[in-house]
């Protein structure tokens, strides 16, 4: 080789590079001329393997181009510069410096677009920590979307990944429905108070990006729940990543049956027996109809009957009794039974009767109609409109107790019992009448501790805020 | 925003330079002495001396001529090496920054900041490795290949080599710079969206002094810590007496802008003038609260007050003991403060020991303040109280005075409680004698303004913008109508207008609603009422003027009947009174301007930079340049630096020791001088090192013999000792970034605080540098290599 000139060197290094070339498209082809449904002859060998063990990025979601340019700028420091902007990202947050930190927060994403806790723990980040640090509540519930959308964006470059679409089913759910804010975060996912989203007609609109119909938020949650049980059934794993799969799978159900419960708590009774319906019969032919494994990878349905039992013990090869073990210890674990017992008592029409009274009664006292009328022709008291429906409404809880004896001791339905005793007491107070000594329910008020009353009485104070004085 | 950056004290950093340039200018000779003699013997002093003689001669003598040729060389040597391609990385920077850039925030204002942010950070990182290779590289290659030797073979000095080259390189920093900056000028105003353009401002702010009064009306530099990890703010509680008190100087008509307003609720608007306030407050929530702070925000609010009484008492109430008296002269109750005052006195005469030596260091402090306050009044209706309170100061500082010499000391000496109650019950004495003067004298006037929602985070949002027009018109408070009335009747009556003869004037009601700004119904009660009063006798009419029977001031009569209930406004909106802004509530240029916090148990947090008054706003483009010149300046530092360095040693140590220079005034100039002054927490070095090699707390200290420890302490302080003085050399090159955090945040550069300093920074550098490299390249031997 030395004794080559300058121009023959440079002739033997192209022949070189053109022959080193060969191997590399051979190995190198990519994946589209595979895919394409075209015999590539053999070409593109790395393709198809990453295809065929699901190694490719394309398989794992979205790629984004700016993501790749970013980790091929920095030359293998990926490691170091993300820790950095992770580092960065808490001093941002420390110094409520919230742009930034949601830029470096891309930055981040950038950089290990596959690596599914950031994205959890960035988005609930966002949605929960940075969202509170916010005064008003329109600023909250921006950064509760920022929240989601960001997780959104997660499923988009992972959508091979069930837990991040479960993730988002649970944000939109319990953002929007138990946190503090729940009464703006319910009416402002339907009606963002951005005016970019207002309607033609000029009344504020859902924000697209997370409610394109502008459903209920519970509904959304569950088209996720939904979507990440999907992703359960197609990602070929027994389990799920993140999540005891018994809980997981519960998603689509449980949104169900709080979407019937708080539309019922604001007073939306249409379909009210229809959706508790639907929620029953998911919670029993299909959540309690699912193959779930348990441990040493058993099989169990949570709905089973006795046969069912029997065939699933021979089916893993244990003893009924290690199987009915197995049952019992899942059912307990995710409180089965009550689900389904309390499903079972708000499909029933009577149930709708006893909330509908109730919220009626309620309506009524808030409206100032609980004030008593005097009949001066026949000099009699007129009890008020809000009295006569509280007592209606105490007297169908009784009827109702009498059918469902057990459930009825849950807290839930005690509570509403003991609310309305309260608000029977108000307005009694508010005619200046004292409290009979008899009553439908007295037996019950009396029994409670006064811990009990007195968190009744804090939750009729914070109902009857805005009650109108006539 | 973050910061709270103060004016620069030109005179103190000059002054401190030359100290430093002084010293070090003589160590530098005396050890080129030192070196000359130890190397030549006898000899050394000649040569020392015609170095020098040579050395100063050169400096004297430098030729712009051949400085400006020498310039234009490194010029064309730069480009010829490629330094413009910076602007390549540049350019693919910007061209793919939306990538990045676009979806990160949707907000107007969080996404001008990323934006302004990115731009500034890539100009000044996409420069600076360019310019320290540049800087560091040039002459000691010239060296290398011996390119210099054919210039210092010329009738070049030295020295002007040394100012060619960084001239040379400044200039094509500067253009490269240039360059940039107005390519990022333009692309910014085409990166952000359309909506957000009319955020890509400069506001320019005039900042206070913040300090706090506490919910039992003490004053304090800070207020409540909610226990926030960043401590940068603190907070006053809801409803409560805490307010944070911003008092801002230079207040006068420049500082006043016009603007639309609608004075009268009605469509019609008008134009006003004014000043504007805007804040940046944080809120903390202790309850969710209603419906509506929910929806719209904690509510504050401001009042402007000119209050005497609070600046010359309010020291007093420190301590619990003392507090009573404060209270008293704040609320200008001078004859009860001055029976609270022998009461103190008497408590101190007969049990010093129940005050707490704080209590005593408290009341010298606010006797002091007291003293000074009164004192700078001139007032004569004041006598000799002014005079009183500093006796009694002084009495203060005697107590205070032994009563630490004692604890010091360890000694038992009569501590003069005696003199201090003696001078307190003189200063009681004073106050109850010229009670009538005192209240005349110190006049408060608080003009609360209407109560607004906080919008937490939204910089320059409308509702943290309060205009305050010139013309104030408010409800008074009692005080301040009682002065209001006695003003107005004292003039009437000097022209004659209230009385006819031995009766009020049958149209005075009318005249009073139509010449003195007072409401019908309430001008018709003040009639009434001065009419009832002449019946009485408290009043009379003699020779056509209205006078009070027994001679007491018509304020005092006024202040009496207002509190007895017989002035309450007849009047829906109350006692409407009209002030204006720079002549009644500024006092000598200066503007106070107390906050609330309105809503129960929450609390609204601030610093010092979170309440500003407003000037128009400028061009983005002048905040953006001020930045840019200080980018300039940070990239001419590095490149002088490195000349400097390059002058001496080879390419890549030159590098190394830029680098070393840079990284250490970047990021750890503020904690080197943290540890310096004490404000950092921790051991020295070594102790630190052995304390985390056993594996121990700084509380619990090391486990060592005492011997060991005096030796370990002894040399951490060495160590300091050298900390020092590398603090001294190494520039602070975070003053540098001063400019883009404020453009960042929209403000504009404010040249006191921000371009100043770095300006300062630089020529401090430029000239010791500039001799030091002139004299290292001067005495090298070239062919040293």
């Amino acid at each position: 080789m030395s004794n080559f000139n300058s121009r023959q060197r440079k002739i033997v290094y192209g022949i070189l590079i053109v022959l080193l070339l060969g191997p590399i498209v051979y190995l190198g082809f990519p994946a589209q001329q595979i895919a394409g449904g075209r015999d590539s002859g053999g070409l593109g060998k790395l393709a198809q393997m990453r295809s065929r063990y699901d190694l490719g990025e394309a398989t794992l979601g979205k790629v984004d181009p700016s993501s790749s340019a970013m980790n091929l700028v920095l030359l293998g420091l990926r490691g170091p510069a993300a820790s950095v902007l992770h580092l960065q990202a808490i001093e941002y947050q420390e110094k409520k410096q919230w742009a930034k930190l949601r830029a470096t927060v891309d930055s981040i994403i950038l950089l290990q677009p596959h690596y599914v806790q950031i994205w959890k723990f960035q988005g609930w980040n966002l949605a929960y920590n940075v969202s509170r640090e916010w005064d008003r509540v329109d600023d909250r519930f921006y950064w509760v979307k920022e929240g989601i959308k960001f997780l959104m964006e997660g499923t988009v470059r992972n959508n091979t990944i069930p837990i991040l679409f479960h993730n988002v089913g649970e944000f939109v759910s319990s953002k929007m429905g138990i946190s503090d804010e729940k009464k703006f975060f319910r009416e402002f996912f339907r009606e963002d108070p951005d005016p970019k989203f207002d309607t033609s007609t000029g009344v504020h609109g859902p924000d697209p990006a997370i409610n394109e119909k502008g459903l209920d938020s519970y509904l959304v949650a569950r088209d996720w729940f939904f979507k990440a049980n999907e992703k359960d059934e197609n990602d070929g794993l027994a389990g799920v990543k993140g999540m005891t799969h018994v809980f997981f799978r519960a998603g689509p159900v449980k949104a169900q049956m709080s979407y019937a419960e708080t539309r019922a708590k604001e007073g939306f009774f249409v379909d009210h027996q229809a959706e508790w319906e639907k929620g029953y019969r998911e919670w029993m032919d299909v959540y309690g109809k699912y193959d779930f494994l348990g441990l040493n990878e058993k099989k169990y349905k949570l709905n089973s009957s006795e046969d069912e039992l029997k065939v699933l013990a021979k089916e893993n090869g244990i003893k009924v009794s290690e199987q009915r073990k197995l049952w019992d210890q899942n059912v307990t674990m995710v409180n089965y039974n009550f689900w389904r017992d309390y499903a079972d008592v708000e499909r029933d029409p009577a149930m709708l009767e006893v909330h509908k009274a109730f919220y009626d009664a309620k309506q009524a006292y808030l409206e100032g109609k609980g004030t008593e009328d005097f009949d001066k022709e026949t000099n009699t008291v007129i009890a008020s409109k809000a009295q006569v429906m509280l007592e209606k409404a105490m007297a169908l809880w009784l009827e109702v107790q009498k059918k469902y004896p057990v459930m009825f001791e849950d807290d839930r339905y005690i509570s509403e019992a003991l609310l309305m005793v309260k608000y029977w007491q108000a307005v009694h107070t508010l005619n200046a009448r004292p409290i009979p000594s008899e009553y439908s329910l007295k037996s019950l008020w009396d029994s409670q501790g006064a811990n009990k009353q007195l968190e009744i009485e804090r939750d009729f104070l914070m109902e009857t805020r805005a009650r109108k004085v006539n | 925003m973050d910061f709270d950056i103060r004016p620069y004290n030109l005179a103190a950093g000059s002054t401190s330079w030359l100290i430093v340039i002084g010293v070090m200018l003589a160590i530098a000779v005396g050890l080129a002495f030192l070196l000359s003699v130890a190397r030549n013997g006898a000899t050394g002093i000649s040569v020392f001396s015609s170095g020098l003689v040579g050395y100063l001669g050169d400096m004297f003598s430098l030729s712009p001529k051949r400085i400006f040729a020498l310039t234009k060389l490194t010029l064309l040597e730069a480009i010829r090496r490629k330094a413009l391609f910076v602007f390549v990385g540049f350019a693919v920077l910007l061209m793919f920054s939306g990538w990045y850039l676009s979806d990160s925030n949707e907000r107007p204002e969080l996404q001008v900041q990323v934006h302004v942010t990115f731009l500034l950070t890539a100009i000044a990182w996409l420069l600076l490795p360019a310019v320290i290779f540049l800087s560091c590289w040039a002459l000691p290659e010239d060296i290398r290949i011996r390119s210099l030797h054919t210039v210092v073979t010329k009738p070049a000095r030295r020295v002007e080599i040394v100012i060619g080259r960084m001239l040379g390189m400044s200039l094509v920093t500067l253009f490269v710079l240039f360059g940039m900056g107005a390519a990022g000028y333009f692309w910014i105003n085409r990166m952000i969206p359309e909506k957000s353009r009319g955020e890509l401002t400069c506001r320019v702010p005039v900042f206070g002094e913040l300090y706090f009064i506490s919910p039992e009306g003490q004053p304090s530099a800070a207020g409540i810590n909610v226990g926030d990890v960043w401590a940068y703010r603190s907070h006053i509680v809801g409803n409560s007496q805490a307010r944070a008190v911003w008092n801002f100087a230079n207040i006068n008509e420049a500082a006043l802008i016009k603007k639309e307003v609608n004075s009268d609720g009605s469509d019609a608007t008008e134009i006003a003038q004014g000043l504007q306030l805007e804040c940046r407050f944080e809120a903390f929530r202790t309850i969710k609260g209603s419906e509506k702070s929910v929806r719209l925000g904690v509510q504050a609010q401001y009042t402007l007050s000119d209050n005497p009484r609070e600046e010359a008492f309010g020291m007093l109430s420190q301590g619990e003991a003392l507090r009573p008296v404060a209270d008293a002269l704040r609320d200008a109750q001078f004859e009860n403060a001055s029976k609270l005052m022998v009461e103190l006195a008497e408590r101190i005469r007969t049990a010093p020991d129940e005050l707490r030596p704080a209590d005593y260091v408290g009341l010298q402090q606010g006797l002091s303040l007291a003293a000074a306050v009164l004192r700078s009044r001139k007032d004569t209706r004041l006598a000799d109280v002014p005079e009183l309170f500093e006796a009694s100061a002084v009495a203060g500082f005697s107590v205070i005075s032994t009563l630490r010499n004692n604890a010091v000391g360890n000694k038992t000496d009569v501590v003069p409680y005696e003199g201090l109650a003696t001078a307190l019950d003189s200063v009681a004495k004073g106050l109850a004698t010229n009670a009538a003067g005192l209240l005349e004298s110190l006049p408060k006037l608080e003009v609360p303004l209407p109560a607004f929602h906080i919008s937490e985070y939204h910089e320059g949002a409308d509702e943290n913008l309060t205009f305050i027009p010139r013309k104030l018109r408010f409800s008074a408070d009692y005080e301040t109508q009682g002065r209001f009335l006695a003003a107005v009747i004292e003039e009437w009556n000097a022209a004659g207008k209230l009385a006819e003869g031995t009766a009020l004037k049958a149209t005075l009601a009318d005249d009073l609603a139509n010449g003195a700004k007072i409401s019908p119904l309430n001008a018709e009660l003040l009639v009434t009422v001065l009419q009832e009063q002449l019946t009485a006798g408290v009043l009379k009419c003699d020779a056509g003027k209205l006078i009070v029977a027994d001679g007491r001031s018509w304020f005092t009569v006024l202040d009496s009947l207002i509190r007895a209930e017989k002035l309450i406004a007849q009047d829906s909106e109350g006692w409407m009174i009209e002030k204006d802004l720079l002549k009644d509530l500024t006092k000598d240029g200066f503007l106070r301007v107390e906050v609330a916090c309105l809503n129960d148990q929450m609390y609204l947090g601030m610093a010092r930079p979170d309440l500003f008054i407003r000037k128009p706003d400028r061009s983005f483009l002048i905040g953006y340049s001020k930045a840019l010149l200080n980018i300039s300046l940070m990239l001419l530092l590095i490149i002088v630096l490195g000349v400097t360095v390059s002058c001496i040693v080879k390419g890549p140590v030159a590098l190394f020791f830029t680098l070393t220079f840079f990284i250490v005034g970047q990021f750890f100039h503020d904690f080197m001088m943290r540890k310096l002054t004490g404000a950092e927490q921790g051991m020295g070095t070594l102790e630190s090192a052995v304390l985390i090699a056993q594996h121990r707390n700084p509380q619990v200290g090391m486990d060592v013999s005492s011997t060991t420890q005096s030796v370990l302490q002894g040399a951490d302080k060495g160590l300091e000792g050298i900390l020092w003085g590398f603090s001294k050399i190494v520039p602070d090159f975070t003053v540098f970034n001063r400019g883009s955090v404020f453009v960042e945040n929209g403000f504009d550069v404010p040249f006191k605080e921000a371009v100043i300093p770095a300006i300062a920074v630089f020529l401090g550098f430029l000239f010791p540098c500039i001799l030091l490299a002139g004299a290292l390249l001067k005495f090298r031997e070239l062919e040293a290599k």
